[in-house]
């Protein structure tokens, strides 16, 4: 199928151009890369190679609520043939962990496309954790499609290290009552686009998110983040935080639209970039489009570098400079760390 | 609350006058057009090579593809010259009849009256009253309409004029570029602080006529000025055009406040170009109220080019049935030790859509700049739009932005307490957007705050269903 790809007249691919990707080559390229299923899941929830769900869940797999995927996206999920599925089954799923890792290693020097697939059965609860590993190669590809039913309740944990040009959708789909915290911590070289799409459908339906990318030697990321609000009462937060450093280009979307069968919708983007060098980037654009007068929407967004006063005090305490500046943009990746505890060691080895 | 506010013909402003125009060129744009104008004008050649070049920009440049659908604009059916009188009037008296009869009609404010001696009232395609304060002749301030000093100053005149804005910038500025006509031009000697706001009227007054002024204002060193556009215009059946380029130099230490209270009437399309220079420590602050017009896409800017400068632009855009207000604003930050501070507040109303869109840009070497922008949007009704898109781009980790926004309604809690004090829905629904929007009315100058106050209340009237 023919889709109008995006171009630079699109307004969420002016910063980075989509003729830099081309997603033809994801079909010359069958391994995707070493996908590791580090669980055992307990009776009911089911993690297995998106092949294998094929077998087992033809129907599931059929089934799709997100209504807004990107054209890139669908590209991506027409060529992917690998990937994970996730189901956490109706009246199974206690909070249990998932651990998912995709190692891209394989695919050094070639391209590949994930298809992952989540989907959460009313009523249930499930901590999802899904880390990334790449150490290089040309392209990479993935789109996730997670569903959320009624009243059920998903904590999605990311860590994602890209190192090569990469493209990374995430559509998510919450009905009544369902919750999701997603929290990702995003870094790497090379270019990376991530689009995401929540779409808030159910009444109540809550979403909380929290982006953290730390962009260093030439990473250049645009992440872009859409949240609809299509229900009564729907709440999302977006926080986003954004380290750069070196030749650094950090650059965060927000677009969030309320539609005016969404009364009492509640909803507010935040943005906080740290710039550390002189050569780094940081580009905020967080829109808010309002169809209707009852709701609670707003945004904020800050760029600034380290507080010098704040260094100032640490260092008067004997604190080196860098130690100084380490231990403050610890400080200012504390909400990261209290989520997403594993990753205090992966910033660190960054930083 | 849902019930539709009904648009009647008693709107205040919507008389008209009987057109009585000296030249009224035909309609379409043409290489011919272009060069009559110039040539009716008397202009010099460089001009009308300008003009030539900015028409072909026009029609290489595609429509713009962001922002609202200006699709039903007919450029072929838009009369691009009109003149009302064959020269400017040195006083009063020698204004004609039915334009003086139009002016009363729109009871022009006490402000202006006062200071009728030192004001340049656009009638039409061209300034028909001019006079200048002699004290500030005195003082060396030149304050003219825009053909006039073309002819009286034109070595000042070619220094500044499209260095700001050049017909390359956009497609509505290259349409004035090759058409221009009218507009104001002041010029403010080293040092010289002009202590009343100069002002300006402007009106649209022939159908399909479309009003491309084009003003421009230097201050030299240290001067200070504060200007005044304020506009009205009849109502009229078909859609008329409005796009206008405002040129702005502040040299170094001056300060210049530009004010505008735009109230064009519902079938206008207001696309206008604002932008303003600021070197070395000087100020340039932007007052925009957006009332009036069909659809409005407005972005006064400021590109703070000296270290030190200083930016202000205080936005306020209401956007009733109808109506379609892209207002907001645009600081770039391009020297050290700049700041720049944006306030933005919208209300939407009765279907109305009303927009912030906004820039601030810092760049590498702007070391030390500091911005704040704040825009607030207040919906009064569950099918009026309200939409935010601000850009925020930074290249230098030695200077701090802020950005804050906020969508909210009037609350119950507020009608309620203002209800138990006797006062009637309407009138607190009234009262609770005159206070929102007051940041914005309290910088403009008495008359026209009276004024802005008497607008919104008129734009609330029967917005309680």
């Amino acid at each position: 199928m023919n889709y109008n790809l995006p171009s630079t007249q699109d307004e969420l691919w002016r910063r980075t151009r989509p003729d830099r990707f081309d997603p033809n080559q994801s079909m010359t390229s069958s391994v995707v890369g070493d996908l590791r299923i580090d669980t055992s899941p307990s009776k009911g929830v089911h993690v297995l190679p998106l092949a294998d769900a094929r077998a087992h869940f033809p129907l599931l797999l059929k089934q799709s609520s997100v209504q807004e995927i990107p054209n890139f996206a669908r590209l991506i999920e027409e060529r992917g043939n690998e990937g994970v599925f996730v189901f956490v089954e109706p009246g199974a799923g206690n909070g249990e962990e998932v651990r998912i890792r995709f190692d891209l290693s394989l695919t050094q020097g070639s391209h590949g496309a994930l298809r992952n697939f989540v989907v959460v059965s009313p009523d249930t609860r499930v901590r999802l954790v899904e880390t990334v590993e790449d150490p290089g190669g040309e392209q990479a590809f993935a789109s996730t499609r997670v569903l959320v039913g009624r009243g059920a309740k998903l904590e999605y944990l990311r860590s994602w290290n890209l190192n090569r040009k990469a493209y990374w959708h995430s559509g998510i789909h919450l009905n009544e009552g369902a919750t999701a915290q997603v929290t990702t911590f995003a870094r790497g070289s090379g270019i990376s686009k991530i689009e995401e799409v929540a779409e808030l459908a159910g009444d109540g339906a809550d979403l909380d998110e929290l982006f953290v990318d730390e962009a260093k030697g030439r990473f250049h990321i645009d992440a872009g983040m859409t949240v609809r609000h299509l229900a009564p009462n729907t709440r999302s937060r977006l926080k986003v935080r954004g380290v750069v450093r070196d030749k650094g280009y950090s650059l965060h979307h927000g677009n969030i639209k309320v539609i005016r069968e969404a009364p009492g919708s509640d909803t507010y983007f935040s943005s906080r970039h740290l710039l550390l060098s002189r050569k780094g980037r940081a580009d905020v654009i967080p829109k808010l489009e309002i169809d209707i007068d009852d709701v609670k929407a707003g945004h904020g967004a800050t760029v600034g570098s380290v507080d010098p006063e704040a260094i100032f005090y640490l260092m008067s305490r004997g604190l080196t400079k860098e130690d100084s500046e380490g231990l403050y943009v610890e400080g200012f990746l504390t909400e990261l760390f209290q989520r997403f505890p594993e990753m205090e060691g992966e910033s660190r080895r960054e930083g | 609350m849902s019930e539709k506010f009904e648009v009647t013909n008693d709107y205040k402003f919507g008389f008209k006058t009987p057109e009585h125009y000296h030249f009224k060129g035909g309609v379409g744009l043409t290489k011919e057009v272009v060069e009559e104008i110039s040539r009716m004008k008397e202009e010099p050649q460089w001009m009308l090579e300008f003009r030539l070049r900015a028409l072909e920009v026009f029609q290489s440049k595609p429509m713009p593809q962001w922002g609202l659908d200006l699709s039903q604009i007919e450029f072929d059916k838009i009369h691009y010259y009109v003149r009302a009188t064959d020269r400017t009037n040195d006083s009063w008296d020698d204004v004609p009849q039915d334009i003086r009869d139009t002016f009363d009609k729109l009871g022009i404010p006490e402000a202006e009256r006062k200071f009728l001696a030192g004001m340049g009232a656009q009638f039409e395609s061209e300034v028909v009253y001019h006079n200048l304060k002699e004290k500030w002749t005195e003082l060396g301030v030149v304050f003219l309409d825009t053909d006039t000093a073309l002819k009286k100053y034109p070595e000042m005149f070619r220094k500044y004029f499209a260095t700001i804005v050049p017909p390359e910038d956009n497609k509505f500025a290259a349409l004035n570029s090759a058409v221009w006509s009218g507009g104001t031009f002041i010029y403010v000697p080293p040092g010289v602080k002009v202590d009343i706001p100069l002002q300006a009227y402007f009106r649209i007054n022939a159908e399909s006529m479309g009003q491309f002024e084009r003003t421009l204002i230097v201050a030299d060193e240290g001067a200070d000025i504060h200007y005044v556009e304020g506009c009205t215009a009849p109502i009229y059946a078909k859609h008329s055009l409005h796009a206008a380029v405002v040129e702005i130099v502040a040299l170094k230490g001056a300060r210049i406040q530009y004010t505008t209270v735009q109230n064009w009437s519902s079938n206008v399309y207001n696309l206008v170009t604002k932008r303003a220079v600021a070197h070395e420590d000087a100020t340039m602050i932007w007052v925009d109220g957006n009332l009036g017009s069909y659809k409005t896409m407005k972005y006064p800017s400021v590109y703070m080019v000296g270290k030190g400068a200083r930016a202000d632009i205080l936005s306020l855009a209401l956007a009733s049935t109808n109506q379609e207000q892209d207002a907001g604003g645009k600081v770039i930050h391009a020297a050290p030790n700049t700041t720049s501070t944006i306030t933005s507040k919208s209300v939407s109303l009765n279907g109305g859509r009303a927009s912030y869109r906004g820039l601030v840009k810092i760049h590498k070497n702007a070391t030390g700049s500091k911005t704040n922008v704040q825009c607030d949007a207040l919906i009064l009704d569950d099918h009026s739009i309200s939409d935010t898109y601000p850009y925020i781009e930074v290249e230098n980790s030695d200077s701090y932005v802020e950005h804050e926004a906020s969508v909210s309604k009037v609350s119950e809690e507020q009608l309620f307490y203002l209800a138990s004090r006797g006062i009637p829905e309407e009138e607190a629904r009234s009262m609770i957007v005159s206070g929102f929007v007051d940041a914005i009315v309290r910088e403009l100058p008495m008359e026209y705050a009276v004024e802005m106050n008497r607008l919104i209340e008129l734009q609330m009237e029967g917005s309680v269903g």
